[in-house]
């Protein structure tokens, strides 16, 4: 059946995610150097700096997919951006959280009003409201075009909030100037991002396939009513 | 190690228990859709019988002329 | 993109002539019934009232959150006019009365952002000078400016709060789902409004009022094109 060859390849693309997440982790933990001015707290960096890029990419690609869906009209590119929402909350929420590990050691505080971090939560709960919208639309057809319009209004307001809470924090205090990285510590954190990225394309894979299935499932018992 | 060690410990550990159960999650979640999709089937083939008669409205009137489920 | 909507037959004044007979339809409704009106005022000034309650009397430190509280106030004040915009036309089924119409459904939009406009532009008339009062700040001398920040931060608000509000009206929930949208959607605006007024009020001297301005310009022009342009998409059926 093709379905069991799909879910096949997709356990080959899991387990090269793993692989490549735990050699991601024993450089970040092991083999970097730790950091001049920060010590041991910086190497969080390695799984910050890819949570974030997996939250961004993964609303990017809702922006793009609910525009598709707006424009084709394929229930596919509703489910694309359905399953690119969901993952990009877990991700977004768990950066915060990581920030907050971050932050405590570095500056003695678990939360600070810094820019990225708050227009990170910002983001978070206005893609909560999205998966709010399906959760409370019933129609399979309605749900797909309002949350494609949530999707495409949240992503060109995500910008604006960003550069308005910039300008808000900078009136308060100097913004942190951003260093230049080493190399050695360059390396593991690319090494971190493109194992990042294999995890999201197999979660996204699998996400899309339960999608999938809920539509079939959606579909039929609408028929047998 | 500078009394970083918790810190680092709880983030590595938290991405990591976060990716892990998703990804288990999601799995159990396609298997419950999957299992339902199953079910479904089964339940409709057997209502779609032909017959014009539903699954366990009470005993068929001739239960021998009666045609084989369809599968 | 192709162009949504229906039956835009590149007549334009047509688009704003309707809008324009919504606009006047929903102005009379009001007029009709004032207690609605009345309620949303007495609401706003609760609102200041609260917030004075939550900080204390002082008046120095009030005349500084001055800013912050009016426009809490004025984004919970809008709110509850928002969710009963397009309420009004469920009874009935005015909307779907309106959208028999032959022409553009964007018109229903402007329609209704105009409406809201004017609506929430009239608590403001009422609300700055009490908050004058209670606050023992002089707006005279301000009051071009302070006109000019409140005109934009309530299109602004407007803007975003009329176009979900059609999305929230058909969902389960709405009452929760609207402000859990358009809240963390309007927080540049919230941003722009409150430091140009602050700013307004207890003098700028790092020059940094137009930057906020030109936010809120910046912010009403890119949600009124988007908003506008995708508005028929959420009235399809």
């Amino acid at each position: 059946m093709e379905r069991e060859t799909r879910d096949r390849r997709h356990r080959w693309l899991g387990l090269a995610a793993l692989a490549a997440v735990v050699v991601g982790t024993v450089w970040a933990l092991f083999v970097a150097p730790p950091d001049a001015a920060q010590g041991e707290v910086q190497r969080l960096m390695y799984v910050h700096v890819p949570t974030a890029w997996i939250g961004m990419l993964s609303f990017f690609v809702v922006f793009v997919m609910s525009i598709l869906y707006l424009v084709q009209r394929d229930p596919r590119w509703d489910m694309i951006a359905h399953s690119g929402v969901e993952i990009g909350v877990v991700f977004t929420a768990l950066t915060l959280a990581l920030g907050s590990l971050w932050a405590k050691p570095t500056w003695g505080i678990w939360w600070t009003w810094d820019p990225r971090l708050t227009t990170t939560a910002i983001m978070l709960i206005i893609y909560v409201g999205y998966l709010a919208v399906r959760g409370f639309a019933q129609d399979p057809e309605k749900r797909a075009r309002w949350s494609a319009v949530v999707g495409i209004v949240a992503f060109v307001d995500v910008p604006i909030v960003y550069l308005s809470v910039t300008w808000w924090r900078t009136l308060h205090q100097p913004p942190s100037t951003a260093r230049s990285i080493a190399p050695e510590m360059l390396w593991p954190l690319f090494l971190n991002l493109a194992a990042f990225t294999l995890v999201y394309l197999y979660l996204m894979l699998r996400r899309y396939r339960l999608a999938e299935a809920e539509r079939q499932l959606e579909e039929e018992t609408a028929i047998g009513r | 190690m500078d009394g970083s060690l918790p810190y680092l410990a709880a983030g590595f550990g938290l991405t990591w228990i976060v990716m892990v159960l998703y990804a288990w999650r999601l799995e159990a979640r396609i298997g419950r859709v999957r299992d339902g999709l199953r079910r479904h089937d089964e339940s409709t083939s057997r209502v779609e019988a032909p017959g014009g008669r539903t699954a366990g409205a009470g005993p068929p009137d001739e239960p021998d002329h009666r045609p084989e489920e369809a599968r | 993109m192709s162009a949504p909507g229906q039956g835009s037959d590149g007549d334009e004044g047509g688009v704003f002539r309707r809008a324009w007979a919504i606009l006047w339809k929903d102005l009379l409704i009001e007029g009709r019934n004032k207690q609605s009106f009345t309620a949303m005022v007495s609401f706003a000034a609760l609102v200041l009232f609260l917030f004075t309650f939550a900080v204390g009397p002082d008046p120095e430190l009030l005349g500084r959150l001055a800013g912050g509280l009016l426009w809490v106030g004025i984004v919970f004040t809008g709110m509850l006019s928002l969710s009963r915009t397009y309420q009004s036309e469920e009874k009935g089924g005015g909307l779907e009365g309106l959208k028999m119409y032959p022409g553009e459904l964007r018109s229903i939009y402007l329609g209704k952002l105009a409406a809201n406009l004017v609506l929430l532009t009239l608590v403001e008339a009422l609300l700055f000078p009490a908050a004058a009062v209670l606050f023992q700040i002089d707006m005279w001398p301000h009051a071009p400016q302070l006109a000019a920040v409140a005109f934009l931060g309530t299109f602004g608000f407007s803007v975003v709060g009329t176009f979900y509000a059609a999305l929230t009206v058909h969902l389960r929930a709405r009452e929760l789902m609207l402000p859990l949208l358009l809240f963390p959607a309007l927080v540049p605006v919230l941003l722009g409004a409150v430091n140009a007024t602050t700013l307004t009020l207890t003098g700028d001297p790092m020059g940094n009022f137009d930057m906020w301005f030109r936010l809120l310009v910046a912010f009403d022009v890119i949600f009124f094109v988007v908003c506008t342009w995708i508005f028929p998409i959420l009235l399809e059926d």
